[in-house]
Order: structure tokens, then sequence, then C-alpha cells
């Protein structure tokens, strides 16, 4: 009985894996569709959220099945727990991934305002953590909290310095409202995503060692 | 006087039968009117330790008990304390439901009432048997069955008749040794729901080796293994995050 | 044929084999009652109510019956609280050094040839009192009742499940009252056949009454310290003599021993209400 739940809840996570693997990918595909204006790469990004809500849908429906049937209790409990909690998560930060693409069509007409530096560099922050969340998830091991807490910091100063340097292309020429307002929403996804990566992160400690965490 | 807080409080309990020690060094507080479910594997010393507490565990010549168990403060290892007067105030209901067979169900709830003389009246012994058998929610069911035997009785009433004795000898404590182990699901669900109509007036010690048992009906656990008290704490804090890596373990079934 | 068949008249054979002995073993308990009954009936038809009333100058064995009567219950009377009180203890006390030799000692007790305990008896009280007696006998008999009535007890009482005995003491309840109002009454069936097939041991007994009840058949007993007579020790007496009417008499005697012994202990042994655990 155990024995059996304990297999079927590894698959589980095996799932939940390829969920993360499915929303970092849109991530950051998308932010290489923006980077080459690679319309193509978008609309397959954009394509992908079906996907995603069936494995979110599918997921949940799982997890729900197995508290019916095993009375998970313990660290078994706060796997399926923190299971529902990252799912919605993932699924949020595909549809960023989602939205940065739709906006990648928008912006495939012109070149780029100055050279594109701090968006791509701010995405690898953010799936850096993302990936660190979801290896801690499938190791079961416990989160390095300073990382995250550096790191979080780090893309909040990003964002506010691509909302600066907006402001002033802004301010300099209206004819560039339209892309800017673009870029401060792109910075701001990935500013949201890395905030994400971060409940996770709290989740997933709190599934591994039983103690709540909080990274601020 | 902070002891008496509690309704049962052991220090430095230790329980051996022969070489064989079963319960080691047990420091436990069991609050006032609440259930307090005791869990582990078989062998654990539950069953042990809950005979301890109403002094039954002497029927075992073998079993030494050395260390306190306080009832309300009081020290029922004492030198001088009687067993029977400490059985009077602790009820117990055991893993098979054993209403005696010779006595009928009205006698059954009597039996203790009348064998310690504790009432006076033929019409106080009545009220008495009313409300107890009222109390384990059995009296609907039994109501014009008094003067049949148990045996007519089904698994679970069987069990509910067993607590009505417990209860009408007006005990402060009740103590339940797997009291669902020999009961139906429908009999498990009432009895279930008897705790926690009976905790507003009881301290309840339930010994079970089913953690969803303890989980639904419990609002605090212990966890027994191999004799130590591994871990104490609030039912919900236990089955959701326990201190200890081997609850964690027993509770997602790694244990054996 | 198939093995189907082979097995089926394997389980025929096995079946009629059983039959056969089983009516082979029964067979000589009915041919004992129809004899008995054969016999007897024609000597009590041709006395008449005299035979069940009447001395043995009138023909009758009057004075047997109420000596075995007399012997049956004073053994009881003397026995049985003992066998309860030795039999409650040896439940009780198992593992005790006295209890363990207690039970030892029941079991030798229940195999002991009974004459030895007549002569035993004989040495004890009828050698200084000068005189067989009713005392004598009952004795006698007492002392061969006792170990059956402690040994059902005791089994009887050992076979209460555990849980009853927490649950008494459980309730407060002390140990004296928990023996006696609560495991006893549980085990009463087996206590009480343990008290019957004792007493109809002893109602039927020959052996350790002839050097202690004596023998009285020519009138009736009127005192505990007189010689009595029992019915089988009359039949005893009466087959040993070469004439046929004795013979006879004994057949009739015999049947009224089995009358009593059949009309005590069947209608108690049925009325025993089980106690359902």
């Amino acid at each position: 009985m155990s024995e059996k739940f304990h297999r079927k809840l590894s698959d589980l996570k095996e799932e939940v894996m390829e969920m993360g693997e499915l929303a970092s990918g849109m991530l950051s595909d998308s932010i290489t569709a923006l980077k080459n204006q690679d319309i193509e790469l978008a609309d397959s990004v954009i394509s992908k959220k079906n996907k995603l809500a069936e494995m979110d849908e599918d997921i949940e429906e799982k997890a729900l099945t197995f508290i019916a049937l095993y009375q998970p209790m313990a660290r078994d409990m706060r796997t399926i727990g923190c299971i529902l909690k990252i799912i919605t998560y993932l699924a949020r930060i595909g549809r960023y991934g989602k939205d940065i693409a739709m906006t990648v069509k928008e912006l495939a007409g012109e070149k780029h305002i100055g050279k594109l530096v701090e968006i791509p560099y701010m995405a690898e922050k953010a799936e850096e953590m993302i990936r660190d969340a979801l290896r801690a998830f499938e190791n079961e091991t416990a989160i390095d909290a300073e990382a995250f807490i550096s790191r979080d910091d780090e893309l909040d100063s990003l964002r506010y310095s691509i909302f600066r340097e907006c402001l002033t292309y802004m301010m300099e020429d209206p004819q560039k409202i339209t892309r800017c307002s673009h870029y401060i929403m792109i910075a701001r996804y990935l500013e949201r995503c890395g905030d994400h990566a971060c409940k996770m992160a709290e989740k997933i400690n709190y599934m591994v060692t039983g103690k709540r965490m909080e990274i601020k | 006087m902070k002891s008496l807080e509690y309704a049962i409080e052991t220090r430095r309990l230790n329980i051996s039968y022969g070489d064989n020690r079963v319960i080691k060094d047990v420091d436990m507080k069991i609050p006032k009117k609440t259930v307090f479910a005791l869990m582990g594997p078989s062998g654990c010393g539950k069953s042990t330790m809950l005979r301890a507490f109403n002094r039954i565990l002497e029927l075992n010549k073998d079993a030494k008990v050395s260390g306190e168990i306080r009832l309300f403060g009081e020290n029922i290892y004492a030198p001088g304390v009687d067993p029977t007067e400490v059985r009077k105030e602790t009820g117990m209901v055991f893993q098979y439901p054993n209403p005696f067979p010779h006595l009928t169900v009205f006698e059954n709830v009597a039996i203790g009432l009348k064998l310690n003389k504790l009432v006076k009246s033929r019409d106080e012994l009545e009220d008495r048997i009313h409300w107890a058998l009222e109390k384990a929610a059995l009296l609907d069911e039994v109501r014009d069955r008094l003067k049949n035997y148990p045996s007519e009785l089904s698994g679970g009433q069987k069990q509910r008749l067993v607590i009505a004795r417990a209860l009408a000898m007006k005990p402060k404590i009740l103590l339940m040794d797997e009291p669902t182990a020999n009961i139906d699901p429908i009999g498990t669900r009432k009895i279930e729901e008897l705790l926690f109509e009976l905790k507003k007036d009881y301290t309840i010690v339930l010994v079970t080796h089913s953690p969803p048992q303890a989980a639904r009906v419990s609002d605090h656990v212990g966890f027994l293994y191999l004799g130590d008290l591994i871990e104490v704490g609030k039912t919900g804090k236990i089955f959701e995050s326990p201190g200890s890596e081997l609850t964690e373990k027993y509770l997602t079934g790694e244990l054996i | 044929m198939s093995k189907f068949d082979i097995r089926k008249i394997k389980e025929k054979l096995f079946l009629v084999t059983v039959a056969a002995l089983a009516i082979l073993a029964v067979f000589p308990l009915f041919h004992i009652v129809f004899t008995v009954f054969y016999e007897g009936i024609s000597t009590i038809m041709a006395t008449g109510p005299t035979f069940i009333t009447g001395t043995l100058g009138e023909g009758g064995i009057g004075p047997a019956i109420v000596g075995t009567l007399m012997l049956t219950l004073l053994s009881s009377i003397i026995g049985i609280p003992i066998a309860l009180a030795v039999g409650i203890y040896a439940y009780e006390y198992p593992n005790s050094r006295i209890g363990k030799i207690t039970t030892t000692l029941l079991q030798i007790m229940l195999e002991f040839p009974t004459i030895l305990v007549g002569l035993f008896v004989m040495q004890l009280i009828v050698i200084p009192m000068g005189s067989y007696s009713v005392i004598a006998g009952a004795l006698a008999l007492a002392i061969i009742m006792m170990p059956y009535v402690a040994v059902y007890t005791a089994e009887s009482m050992s076979q209460i499940p555990f849980t009853f005995r927490e649950a008494a003491f459980g309730l407060g309840v002390n140990r004296a009252k928990s023996v006696f109002m609560i495991i006893a009454p549980i085990a009463k069936r087996g206590i009480l056949t343990g008290l019957l097939i004792s007493t109809a041991k002893v109602a039927g007994e020959t052996a350790p009454l002839l050097f202690t009840a004596g023998g009285l058949y020519q009138s009736y007993p009127h005192s505990f310290t007189q010689p009595v007579g029992s019915i089988s020790l009359l039949i005893y007496t009466l087959v040993q003599s070469p004439s046929i009417a004795d013979h006879q008499m004994a057949w009739g005697a015999a049947l009224v021993l089995m009358v009593i012994f059949l009309a005590v202990f069947i209608p108690i042994r049925m009325s025993l209400k089980e106690v359902k655990l």
C-alpha cells in the first residue's frame, strides 16, 4: 500500500519536473525570441500554453485523488501540498513566457532600443532561481535562502534600472513610448517570475524540512 | 500546583517485564478534557503504558513500574495508594468489546456501582444507568432491550455498552485501548463521534495503531516507538510536520 | 474410472468405517441400559411399591436409597465448598508454589484408587469411633469428589478470557468480588458440570464405602454415627450371594440407581444456559 503510494508519488513528482521544464523553457525561449526577433519561436512558445494548462489541471487532479485514496500524512502530505502550490507558480511563470512571446511579435517590426543586455540578464537570473528551486524539489534538499534573497534583490534593482532607462528614452522621444512600455512590462514579468521562484523555494523547503521559511 | 493543569502526568516512567524494558523514561503531560492519542507500531508499549494509568497492569505479576504517574497531581504509585480507588476514577474500554456475558444490558452498566456499593437506592441506580447509556449514545438503541443479554448487540453497540459501564462510575478519565480495532466502520464512526461529546466532560486517552484515527479524533498525539516517547504535540502539527524523523517515517509508512 | 470417482468412493468408505466404529463404541452403553431396564423392571413389577419403600426384609431397598441420598448430600456439603475454594485458589495463583503443588496434587487425586481412600478414612475415623458411620462414608466420598470439582472449577475459570478480568478490575472491583461475582458466574456452566459429574460419580461409588459406611438394609438409618447402606453397596452385596432371588433384587436396585442418576443429571445438564462470550 504505502510502497505503491510512494511509487505513484514519485511518478507525480516526475510530472511536476516536466511541467517545470516546460514552463522555464517557455520563459527562456521567449527571451531568445525577443533577442533574435524570432517570430516563429515566439509562436511556438504561445502554442505551448495549452499544454501547460493541461499539465496544471492533470497534476492537480492526481494530487487530489492521492489525498482521497491514501490519506497521506507528514512528509507525504507536505509533498502533495507543495505540488499543488508549485504547479500554480509554474503555470504563472509559463504564462509570463507566453506574454513575453506576444510582445516579441509587437516589437518585431523595428530594431531594439539600446543593446538589450539587462533583460536577458534578468531572465538568466530568474531561470537560475527556478532551476535551483526545481532541483531542490527533485532531490528533496533544503533551500539556501540567502542565494534566493540576493538574486531576488538583484532582480528588483535590475527592473528599476530598466524602468529608469526607459523613462529617459521616453522623455527624450515620445515615439518610443510604446516600445519602452513593452520593455518595462517584460522587466516587470521577469521580476514576478523571480518572486514566484522564491515562493516555490519556500514551499519546497517546507516540504523537505517541515519548517516554515520566508524569503524576503 | 501547576501540575493540576494536567489530568495525567508521568515523570521518568519506566515499565519492564522482567529484564525487558518496555517503557523508557517517559515524561508526558496530558491536558484535561482533551483526547490524547498514543500511537505507535505494535509492541511499542502503548497498551502497557495505558494499563499503568489505572494500575490494572498489576494483574500481570511480571510488570514492574517505577517513576511517577500523577492523576490530577496525585501520584498513584505513591505508597499507601489503594489501586481500586484509582481504578474507580479511571474508566477503561478495551480492544475486544467485553461486556460481561452473564449479565443483562442493564446489569452490565450497574455492576460497578453495585459491587462498589456506590448507589443507595434502586431509583438512583436506574437513573444513573439511563444517564450512562444516554451519555454513551446507546440508550435509544437498547431502551427496550435492557433485560436482554449483550450477545444480541452488534460489536459497536457492545463497545458503547462498555463505555456506558465505565461512565456509570463517573470517572474523570477514560482510557481506551484500541476501542475500534474489532468494530465495523459504521460502529467505528459512532464511537469516534462519541469521543467529541465525551471530551467535554472527560479526559480521554486513546491508544491506537491507526494514525488516521489519531488524526481524526485527537487533540494531542504522543508517538511511542520501542518504549521511547519520540514526540508529543498538537495533532495538526504532528501529522503535518512532525519534529522527529522517526515520526515522519512512521506516518509515511516507512517504518514497520 | 476417473480420479474424481475414486476420491468419492474413498470418502464414502471413510464415512462408513467411522459410523461403524461409533456404533460399536456406543453399543455396550445401550446394551447396559437395556439389560438393566429389562431385568430390573420385572423385579420391581413383581414386588410393587414396597421395592422402593420397604426394608430388605420386606423385599425392598428403601434404606439403601435413603443411605445413598444421605451420603451424597453430606459428602457434597463437606466436599464442594472446600473443592470450590481449592479450585479458585488454583485459578487465582497458578504460578505460586502452593498453586503449582495444588494443581499437581489434584491431578494425582483424580486418578487415585478409590479403595485406598476408603482404607484411609477407616484408619482415620472408623477405627477410633469403633463403628462404620454415615460420617465416615461421606468423608470418603467427599475426598473422592473434591479433585473433580476443583479441577473443573479451575479449568473452566481459566478458560474465561483475560479481558473480563481486566474489565472487572478496571471498574475498581476488588479481587475477591471480581472472582466470585464476575469470573465465577461467567464460568458457571463449567463449574456446575464439574459438580454434577462428581456428584453422580460419588452417588455410584462402591469401593470407598466398603470399609466406611458398612451397610444397613434391614432398617432405615437414623443417626450420622451409625452404619449406613447405599444402593451400589447393596448391589455389590446382593450379587455376591448365591441366591437367584438376590440377583434379581440387584437388577431392581441397579434400575433405581440408573433412574436416579438420569433423573438428576439430564434435566440439570439441559437447563444450564450457556453463557455466550
